[in-house]
């Protein structure tokens, strides 16, 4: 059965979300950061054990709060990635506010939080790191390794339909 | 407006937008087809993202109603741009799409909000590495200040054991002196080893001690005039013997431009000229050692020398150097296991000639040997200003001691010792005691020990000044910087460093019996003529006690009597009693006392002379009394 579900891809500018879209849609990564105007939207399908999910990604541009982002983007949004980077606190500072308020503004919306940049960090920089984040992600990834990528939209669209 | 130009403006939106109308299930029933092609036959929800993503909120659209979106980058059916949508519902089942495409406009302002992305990410990681090196800093500033404390701590922790050492270490030392003069041949050697395994634990307490000084800045100079030659030799002398069982030749080179007498602390020059040559000495087996002294600058009165001390020894390589630098290091373990030492010889050097504003290097091979070179400039004096040491007298005034001290082996020493000086100790345990006895009794001088039990030193003196009592103190202290004294006692109370050293304790006392006023009596003439047999001087000091204050009685009777040759009988009668127990002043008296007999009519005087003969002769008496108690209690 076929699904069709709008994600959207939240988070600060550079923490990566465009390159985790580009890796996810088309398996490709560039350590050229180009910033994202708008939302730019792509589509990807994951098949799962009963449903093909289609997945829209609305990559949208960063922002240091949901707020910031015009309505419209995120009207009808079935999932949300929550991008933040490992390297930037100011990404993360203010993480669990954040997600509170986006709960509150789309509720039984399934949100993922994922630490990117996770192939700068050795394994025990990872473990200390995660002990100064205010919520614990749901996964930690690199867009530019593919680590946890596909995992963590999938998991995604097993908790969208 | 005019037609054309309306023509214009329609064209120019006409060409970057379409309009489409669709159905519910995203079937188009209308559509211009200006910026890409849809056929009526696909749902519009199966073939634009865009739409397919929105589908359940523009189904659910109430009619009337709109929502735009601004800026999205998406592929319209093979055209991919910058957009802005508009949708609308019109009726049940008629929706209305507007498609304008800006992918011109939004390319263009993509550079600039690029830029401004990256700055603010610049200023991020900026402010990061700021933080990161405010906390590196930081983390430096605690970790040195966590090394000083350690490295304070840790010689707080040697001070205070040496300080616990001295106590006991005295103890050996007063008793080895001790034993030494009554020790049979055969004992002599085991006791010469004693005392110098002592000697040698006492000058590691004492580099522990200074060193701890050092550290802390409490390193006093005292300087003085004093002779170079004769401390240079002293040093050599003290090496030569150790240098011939060794057959290490010592040797000493001093300029003849070294002027004889200077101005400096003539003891912390003699310690880093003890530890450098100490050291040459212990780490050189064969070949030579050597200690020159040269002139390498007169500038007015100061002159500047090069003290050079050379050995043919075991040498060190750079990196053993490097950590000879620090307290407590040797050169390598072998060198501890070896020879021994605390580690600190150098270090107290270095510590020392920085702080006699001097400089020292040293140069060293593996198995070529060591050169240290230290210069320091000190003003040139004459010769006459040198004090020379006093050879201590006998004691005069002090003839009562009273000990208070705890320890037992401390009690012993110093009774050995007061009673060797012909002086009458008398030992209690506590403050209390102390004062007790200060009370009941008249003592030249009190030895204090300023940490005891039930009233401690510290008490003790606090008490004797509130009391007036002007007995001088000398206070025994392991930790002689902590004794604090009252201030207006100072001159008459001295303070000594344990371990005590006879001849340290006997130059303090020698210092505070010019304080004592004359007593009326010197018992030294009659320890002599009874060869300090406690039985004959208690027979003669009895005979004292009953014919004095006859004598008195004599001289009185015949002065009463106005007989001239009856009193200078009398006189001449007296005058041995008060000989023998060395009442001088008495004697004085006599002296004028006869000399009145020569003269008539000295009626007054005459009274005035004999009634102070009575109250000497009275104050006499009571001396001897306590002197005779003592004898008898030994």
């Amino acid at each position: 059965m076929k699904i069709s579900k709008k994600v959207i891809l939240l988070g600060h500018y550079g923490v990566g979300k465009s390159s985790l879209t580009r890796r996810f849609v088309h398996r490709k990564f560039s350590e050229q950061y180009s910033t994202t105007i708008g939302v730019t939207i792509e589509k990807k399908v994951v098949q799962l054990e009963e449903h093909q999910v289609s997945m829209i990604v609305w990559d949208i541009a960063g922002e240091s709060s949901h707020t910031k982002v015009p309505q419209s983007y995120k009207l009808g949004a079935h999932g949300i990635v929550y991008v933040i980077d490992l390297t930037r606190p100011e990404t993360y500072q203010r993480l669990d506010k954040e997600i509170a308020d986006l709960q509150n503004y789309l509720p039984n919306v399934p949100i993922l939080v994922v630490g990117n940049k996770k192939d700068l960090f050795t394994e025990k920089e990872l473990c200390d790191l995660l002990h100064q984040l205010p919520l614990s992600p749901y996964a930690l990834s690199s867009a530019k390794t593919g680590d946890n990528v596909d995992a963590m939209f999938t998991e995604l669209a097993r908790r969208m339909v | 407006m005019n037609n054309k130009l309306e023509q214009e403006k329609l064209a120019y939106f006409h060409r970057r937008s379409q309009y489409v109308v669709f159905d519910n299930d995203g079937y188009v029933q209308d559509s211009c087809q200006t910026l890409f092609t849809i056929s009526s036959s696909v749902s519009l929800f199966d073939a634009i993202p865009f739409l397919e993503a929105m589908r359940d909120v523009f189904v659910q659209l109430e009619v009337g109603t709109d929502v735009s979106f601004l800026c999205i980058k998406t592929d319209l059916l093979g055209r991919e741009g910058y957009f802005n949508f508009f949708v609308k519902r019109h009726e049940e089942n008629k929706l209305t799409w507007f498609v304008y495409d800006l992918t011109e406009f939004y390319a263009y302002l993509q550079p600039w909000q690029q830029e401004r992305n990256d700055q603010a990410i610049a200023s991020e990681y900026l402010r990061l590495q700021q933080r990161a090196n405010a906390l590196e800093k930081e983390l430096l500033q605690y970790r040195n200040d966590e090394l000083q404390r350690i490295e304070q701590m840790k010689t707080v922790f040697f001070s205070q054991v040496s300080h616990e050492m001295r106590t006991p270490l005295n103890s050996i030392m007063g008793l080895a002196h001790l034993i030494e003069e009554q020790a049979s041949p055969s004992l002599k050697a085991s006791v010469e080893a004693l005392k110098t395994t002592a000697q040698h634990l006492s000058s590691i307490v004492n580099d522990v001690l200074d060193w701890g000084k050092l550290e802390n800045n409490t390193v006093e100079v005292d300087n003085k005039p004093f002779l170079i030659r004769p401390l240079v030799q002293n040093i050599i002398q003290s090496f030569q013997s150790g240098c011939q069982e060794k057959g290490v030749m010592l040797e000493v080179d001093m300029d003849e431009a070294v002027p004889d007498c200077l101005e400096g602390d003539a003891t912390r020059i003699s310690q880093i000229l003890y530890n450098v040559l100490g050291n040459a000495v212990k780490f050189t087996h064969e070949g030579e050692v050597s200690l020159s002294v040269e002139t390498i600058g007169v500038h007015k009165k100061n002159a500047r020398f090069r003290f050079t001390i050379a050995d043919t020894g075991i040498g060190m390589s750079e990196e053993e150097k490097k950590r000879i630098a620090n307290p407590y290091a040797q050169a390598n373990d072998q060198i501890h296991q070896r020879y021994g030492g605390t580690g600190l010889g150098l270090s107290i050097v270095q510590k020392l000639v920085e702080r006699l504003n001097g400089t020292w290097t040293i140069e060293s091979q593996p198995q070529q040997g060591t050169t240290v070179m230290i210069q320091l400039s000190f003003p040139v004096v004459e010769a006459s200003k040198v004090e020379t040491a006093p050879k201590p007298p006998a004691f005069q005034r002090i003839r009562k001691v009273l000990v208070a001290e705890d320890d037992l082996i401390n009690q012993k020493v110093l009774r050995q010792l007061l009673v060797r000086w012909n002086i009458q100790p008398t030992l209690v345990e506590n403050g209390k005691e102390a004062l007790a006895c200060l009370r009941q009794s008249r003592y030249d001088l009190l030895i204090l020990d300023y940490q005891m039990p039930q009233m401690d030193g510290k008490a003790v003196l606090q008490a004797l000044q509130q009391e007036k009592r002007a007995v001088p103190v000398i206070v025994l202290s392991g930790n002689a910087d902590q004794v604090i004294l009252p201030q207006r006692e100072k001159e008459t109370t001295l303070v000594l460093s344990k371990p005590i050293l006879p001849t340290v304790l006997q130059e303090k006392m020698i210092l505070l019996e010019k304080l004592i006023p004359a007593s009326p009596i010197d018992l030294q003439y009659l320890h002599q003529i009874t060869d300090s047999q406690p039985d004959l001087m208690i027979e003669l000091m009895d005979t004292f006690v009953q014919q004095a204050p006859l004598a008195i009685q004599h001289i009185r009777s015949a002065w009463q009597q106005q007989d001239a040759k009856l009193l200078h009988q009398a006189v001449h009668k007296a005058r041995p009693g008060f000989q023998y127990i060395g009442a001088t002043t008495i004697e004085q008296q006599l002296d004028r006392l006869e000399a009145c007999t020569q003269q008539p009519k000295q009626n007054e005087q005459f009274e005035e002379i004999i009634q102070a003969l009575e109250k000497m002769t009275q104050g006499a008496i009571n001396q001897i009394e306590e002197e005779r108690e003592y004898l008898l209690r030994l």
